[in-house]
C-alpha cells in the first residue's frame, strides 16, 4: 500500500456518503467532486493500490450509468408512446420522478454540513469552486430540509425500478421509415395499381402500429411519392430533347433514367 | 426500407442503388424477371416473376399431353426472357418446341410461319397492347377455334380485349380468337379460408379493404400489399 493512501478514509467517506450522512443523497456527483478536490489538496490517490477505493469508485460509475441510461430510456418512451393510452400513466411518473431527481441533484447538499466540509484537505475556496455546491448554496432557502435522505433513497429506488418497469412494459419502439414509390396520378402508366395500394399500405402499417404483438418494439412510417413513371419521362424527354441533343444538361441519374426509358421494354 | 414500385423503369434504378447501400426493397407490382435472387439480394415482391407462370403452363402441357407445341413472344426483355426458361424447361420434360417465333414490329410474319409449321398448341408471351394484335391477326389467318389452342400472359387490365383502338379488329372478332384460350393470372386473394396473421380470413378482409377503398381504385392489389406487410 501506498504510503500517501488513505484506504480508511477513503473508504470511511463512500460509506459516509453511502449510509452515515443524512443530509445529502448517497450516489450524486458531489462525490466524485469531493475525490477530486481532496485530491488537489494533498491527497494522492491516484497512486493508491486500495482495492476497496476501486470497488467504491466502480459502484458509484455503475450506478451514474444506471442513472443516465434510465433517463435516456424514459425520454425515449416518452418522445414514442405518447401516443398510447395503456402507457401514459407510466410517462406522467417518469416525468415526475425526473423532475425530483432533477432537484435533488441541484439542490442536496448543504453547506457546512456536506463531506467536504467536514473531511481533510477541504477549505473554503475549493468549496466554492464546487458548481453544483454553489447550485445548493443558492436554492438552500427553496428546497431547504423538504427532502430527507430517506425519501430520496426511497425515490431514488423507486426511480430505477419504475425505469425497469417501464422498459420492459412499454419497450423501446425504434422508428423504422419505409420509402414509398406509387404511380399515383390520373393517366399514369399503372396508376391504378398505385392509387389501390397506397392506402392498403397505410392502413396496413396503422394496425401494425397499433397491434399489441406484431412488431411491437417498432413504429412503421412512411414517406411516399408519386413517381409518375413513365409519363413524366416521356415529358422531360420532350420538354428538354433540345437540350439533351446538345449535352446541355448535365442532370446525372435522372437523365441515366431518360436515356435508359423503354430499355426492359415493359410498356 | 423501399417499398416500391410498380414499373420497372422506376424499380430497376432504385433497386441498382438501394444493393450498394443494403436497403431492403419490396416491390408491389413489378413482375419483370430480371429481378433475381443473384442480382438482387436485397430486392423482394409480394408478386411472382414472369417466370414463375412456366410451372403452371408446364403443368397444362402434361395435364393435357400437349407434346407438340409452338411457342411467339415479344422481343423484350421482359417476355424474352421467361420465354428461354421456359423452352429450357421443355425440353427435359420430352415436349418438342415445333416452331419458336419472336417479333418486334410484325406479328403477321410470325404466326403465318407457326402455321406452315402446323403447330396447333401456341404458348404466347407478350403485353396487351401486342396481345390485341395478335389475335387480331389470328383471327384473320383463322389461327383459332377448335384446331388451335393458346396459352397466354393474363396479367392484363379488365376487358382488355375490347379496347381495339390500337388494332384493325372490332372487339367480337377479337373475342372469337380468344374464344377458348388460357390465360395464366395471379391469384388475386386465397381461396384457402385459412386465416391470416392480421387474425381475419381473407374474405373478411377483403370487405374491410372495401370499406377504405371506397374509389375502388385496385382493391385486389391492396389485398396483397395489406397481407405482406
Amino acid at each position: 500500500m501506498n504510503q500517501n493512501c488513505d484506504c480508511i478514509g477513503w473508504n470511511r467517506f463512500f460509506l459516509y456518503r453511502l449510509l452515515i450522512w443524512r443530509r445529502q443523497a448517497p450516489f450524486s456527483p458531489y462525490a466524485w467532486s469531493a475525490r477530486r478536490k481532496a485530491k488537489k489538496s494533498g491527497w494522492h490517490i491516484a497512486h493508491c493500490q486500495c482495492w476497496t477505493i476501486d470497488v467504491w469508485v466502480s459502484v458509484y460509475v455503475w450506478l451514474q450509468c444506471v442513472h443516465v441510461t434510465c433517463s435516456a430510456r424514459i425520454v425515449d418512451v416518452l418522445v414514442h408512446t405518447m401516443t398510447s393510452n395503456e402507457r401514459t400513466s407510466a410517462t406522467i411518473a417518469a416525468i415526475q420522478f425526473s423532475i425530483s431527481f432533477s432537484i435533488q441533484w441541484m439542490f442536496a447538499p448543504s453547506r457546512g454540513k456536506n463531506w467536504i466540509g467536514r473531511g481533510r484537505g477541504a477549505t473554503n475556496e475549493n468549496f466554492r469552486l464546487n458548481r453544483l455546491n454553489v447550485f445548493a448554496f443558492l436554492s438552500r432557502s427553496i428546497v431547504d430540509r423538504t427532502m430527507t435522505t430517506q425519501r430520496l433513497t426511497t425515490m431514488y429506488i423507486t426511480f430505477i425500478l419504475m425505469c425497469v418497469v417501464v422498459q420492459h412494459s412499454a419497450g423501446h419502439r425504434s422508428d423504422v421509415y419505409i420509402a414509398g414509390f406509387f404511380p399515383y396520378g390520373v393517366g399514369v402508366e399503372n396508376s391504378e395499381v398505385g392509387r389501390g395500394v397506397m392506402p392498403s399500405v397505410k392502413m396496413a402499417l396503422d394496425h401494425v402500429n397499433e397491434h399489441t404483438e406484431i412488431l411491437r418494439n417498432y413504429r412503421l412510417h412512411m414517406w411516399w411519392n408519386d413517381t409518375q413513371v413513365s409519363s413524366t419521362i416521356r415529358m422531360t424527354q420532350n420538354k428538354f430533347s433540345i437540350w439533351f441533343s446538345f449535352g446541355a444538361v448535365q442532370c446525372g441519374r435522372w437523365c441515366e433514367i431518360i436515356l435508359r426509358y423503354d430499355a426492359f421494354g415493359t410498356t | 426500407m423501399l417499398f416500391g414500385a410498380a414499373c420497372t423503369h422506376v424499380t430497376d434504378p432504385i433497386a441498382k442503388a438501394s444493393k450498394h447501400w443494403h436497403l431492403t426493397q419490396l416491390s408491389y407490382a413489378d413482375m419483370h424477371p430480371m429481378f433475381t435472387r443473384d442480382s438482387f439480394p436485397n430486392f423482394f415482391r409480394v408478386v411472382p416473376s414472369e417466370n414463375a407462370f412456366n410451372a403452371p403452363r408446364l403443368a397444362l402441357l402434361r395435364t393435357f399431353n400437349w407434346t407438340r407445341i409452338g411457342t411467339i413472344y415479344q422481343n423484350e426483355p421482359r417476355y424474352s426472357l421467361p420465354h428461354n426458361h421456359l423452352v429450357a424447361v421443355m425440353d427435359s420434360e420430352n415436349i418438342t418446341v415445333l416452331e419458336t417465333q419472336s417479333f418486334v414490329a410484325d406479328v403477321r410474319e410470325a404466326l403465318k410461319k407457326l402455321r406452315e409449321k402446323d403447330v396447333r398448341i401456341i404458348l404466347g408471351n407478350f403485353n396487351e397492347f401486342w396481345a390485341r394484335k395478335v389475335f387480331c391477326e389470328a383471327y384473320r389467318l383463322e389461327m383459332y377455334g377448335r384446331s388451335y389452342q393458346w396459352l397466354i400472359m393474363g396479367t392484363y387490365s379488365r376487358n382488355w380485349w375490347n379496347n381495339t383502338y390500337d388494332t384493325e379488329c372490332s372487339p367480337d372478332e377479337i373475342q372469337k380468337a380468344l374464344d377458348a384460350t388460357i390465360l395464366t393470372d395471379l391469384l388475386p386473394l386465397s381461396t384457402t379460408g385459412d386465416i391470416t396473421i392480421s387474425g381475419i380470413v381473407s374474405c373478411s378482409m377483403n370487405q374491410s379493404n372495401l370499406r377504405i377503398l371506397t374509389v375502388s381504385f385496385s382493391s385486389t392489389d391492396g389485398q396483397w400489399i395489406y397481407d405482406r406487410i
